[in-house]
């Protein structure tokens, strides 16, 4: 994962940082388990302030996107279970405080409801719709997969003939073609 | 004998002056004589014609100190008995090509910034980048592979001792560079053993280097961050293992050559042929490296620069010459690292603006200093 930053730009460079490493998650470009460069190091590489790193790690530890080992450095923690429940309404507190900020800029400009809300929408789908760097582009017809990650018909895929076409890929499915041909 | 040495200092100086003179060639494209420029500035027919004369003038004077070092050893042939006389007579060789090299990079480093003046060429925005998270890029050798010397130092200390019984009482310290020993010592313990505080303190001196390595910046270009990235990884690996070579073929060719000469199994003389022989792959290896490899990898991925000359008003992504004074002394307390490649020729250079600098070279001075009471306590 590629991290820039910009010393002219308004944001804060702790805040840069974070954005990228938030935004690389959502990506998949950084998955659970990732390991992070060390503070020294990752503030050596970009030629900044050890303190502004910590600030930016110490943001991303308490929001929960990275765990800390010690000496070792960051590791990209698994939000699905590392998320508590608090957790978890914090950050759709936090969202929903955000979202209101803006739409009371967009009706001070003299927006519309309508606008908003499509805007908003055209903006999600183009985050949920993107599938990230594991997505379409890695090319997984070898575990006779089609893109989507549904079963290939049997006239594509060389390697099972007796595998129902078009159905999506249950995890009792990977097991049994390996065991057959163990 | 006395041809060896010749042969070797003259080597040595062609090396030095060679590899100053090619210097511009193996910098990195978006600098030019320790000034940051846009890329494709590098093909403006100003800063090749500024590259082509400093290796003209660099080549000619290593030419030129090559040509008298012969020439003085002609008219001196004597001065081989005398070690201070030959020490005077090679500094000057030696040295010339360093010094203009570098009254010629600060000439032309002005030259650059006026170019760059005239044409515009700015950095609007500060930018910097750093890949992260990718752990199969190559990087420099873990400091565990220093763990290759403890197997020479033991050996050289096993030897000794099992020909302790064959050294003859009085053991030869010096010669002269005809070969002649000029000095011998009473067999002691530290007269016998002083190659293996010679080995330690390089040792030393080696880990340490291969630290500074692993702990230095990584730099990245914003134009094409993992490819600069990878190529840096690839010198730092390169270099660390040179380093490590180079470190145990010297360590092991001191401590066998210096025992077997205490032996008399060959004289001192033959030790220092030895060495010098074993310095010659390493000699070999560095140059190479710097011009394959070019600083921090800039010669890895040539083919993927730009077509095109940068015009005026080009933009750059960030620039570092504020930090950089007389272009190869870095210093920004801002910045956390404290190891940074170098600007104006290969390798790796401290960041004074960090109190951590100062401690680094207090440290070499004291260690350097105990090294030497050591041994002249150890060899009496």
């Amino acid at each position: 994962m590629i991290l820039r930053i910009d010393q002219d730009s308004p944001d804060p460079l702790y805040v840069q940082v974070r954005n990228q490493v938030v935004g690389a998650i959502a990506r998949g470009e950084l998955l659970p388990g990732d390991r992070l460069p060390g503070v020294r190091a990752l503030a050596s590489d970009l030629g900044i302030n050890l303190h502004t790193v910590n600030k930016a790690y110490a943001v991303l530890r308490d929001e929960g996107y990275l765990l800390m080992r010690g000496r070792s450095g960051a590791f990209v923690a698994d939000t699905a279970q590392a998320a508590s429940a608090a957790r978890r309404a914090d950050a759709e507190a936090h969202t929903a405080e955000a979202l209101q900020a803006l739409a009371l800029e967009w009706r001070a400009r003299g927006g519309d409801e309508p606008a908003f809300v499509a805007l908003a929408a055209a903006q999600a789908a183009a985050v949920f719709g993107d599938p990230g760097v594991s997505g379409p582009r890695r090319d997984v017809g070898v575990l006779g997969l089609d893109a989507r990650g549904d079963r290939l018909a049997p006239a594509e895929c060389a390697a099972d003939a007796d595998a129902p076409a078009g159905a999506p890929l249950a995890p009792s499915d990977l097991a049994a073609p390996a065991a057959a041909r163990a | 004998m006395e041809l060896v040495f010749v042969l070797t200092l003259v080597a040595c100086i062609v090396a030095t002056g060679g590899l100053l003179a090619a210097t511009p060639w193996l910098m990195r494209k978006d600098e030019c004589f320790a000034v940051t420029v846009p890329e494709g500035a590098r093909r403006d027919p100003r800063l090749v014609a500024f590259r082509r004369r400093y290796a003209a003038v660099v080549a000619a004077v290593t030419a030129a100190s090559v040509a008298g070092f012969c020439a003085a050893l002609a008219v001196f042939p004597g001065v081989f008995g005398s070690e201070l006389g030959l020490v005077a007579l090679v500094t000057l060789p030696t040295f010339a090509p360093v010094a203009v090299s570098f009254a010629l990079m600060l000439h032309f480093r002005r030259r650059v910034q006026a170019v760059k003046r005239a044409e515009g060429w700015s950095a609007p925005r500060a930018q910097a980048v750093a890949v992260v998270a990718e752990d199969d890029l190559p990087r420099a050798l873990p400091l565990a592979w220093n763990l290759l010397y403890v197997p020479v130092v033991l050996g050289t200390v096993a030897l000794g001792v099992a020909l302790w019984p064959s050294i003859p009482d009085m053991v030869p310290m010096h010669a002269d560079f005809a070969g002649n020993v000029n000095r011998w010592e009473p067999k002691s313990v530290g007269s016998v053993f002083f190659p293996v505080l010679v080995q330690l303190f390089m040792i030393a001196c080696l880990v340490f280097c291969h630290w500074s390595i692993l702990r230095s910046k990584r730099p990245a270009s914003p134009g094409a961050p993992v490819t600069s990235a990878l190529a840096y990884g690839l010198f730092a690996r390169a270099e660390s293992v040179l380093l490590l070579v180079s470190g145990l073929i010297i360590t092991v060719a001191l401590g066998v050559s210096f025992m077997l000469s205490a032996v008399g199994a060959i004289t001192l003389g033959g030790a220092a042929v030895v060495i010098v022989v074993a310095v010659a792959p390493i000699l070999v290896g560095s140059v190479a490296i710097s011009v394959v490899y070019g600083q921090a990898g800039s010669r890895l991925f040539r083919r993927m620069e730009d077509a095109g000359a940068a015009g005026p008003g080009a933009v750059m992504p960030a620039d570092d010459d504020a930090h950089w004074k007389l272009g190869i002394f870095y210093v920004n307390r801002d910045d956390a690292s404290l190891f940074v490649p170098e600007r104006f020729g290969i390798g790796w250079t401290l960041n004074l603006g960090r109190p951590g600098a100062w401690a680094v070279i207090a440290g070499f001075v004291a260690v350097t200093a105990l090294f030497l009471v050591l041994v002249f306590v150890a060899v009496g």
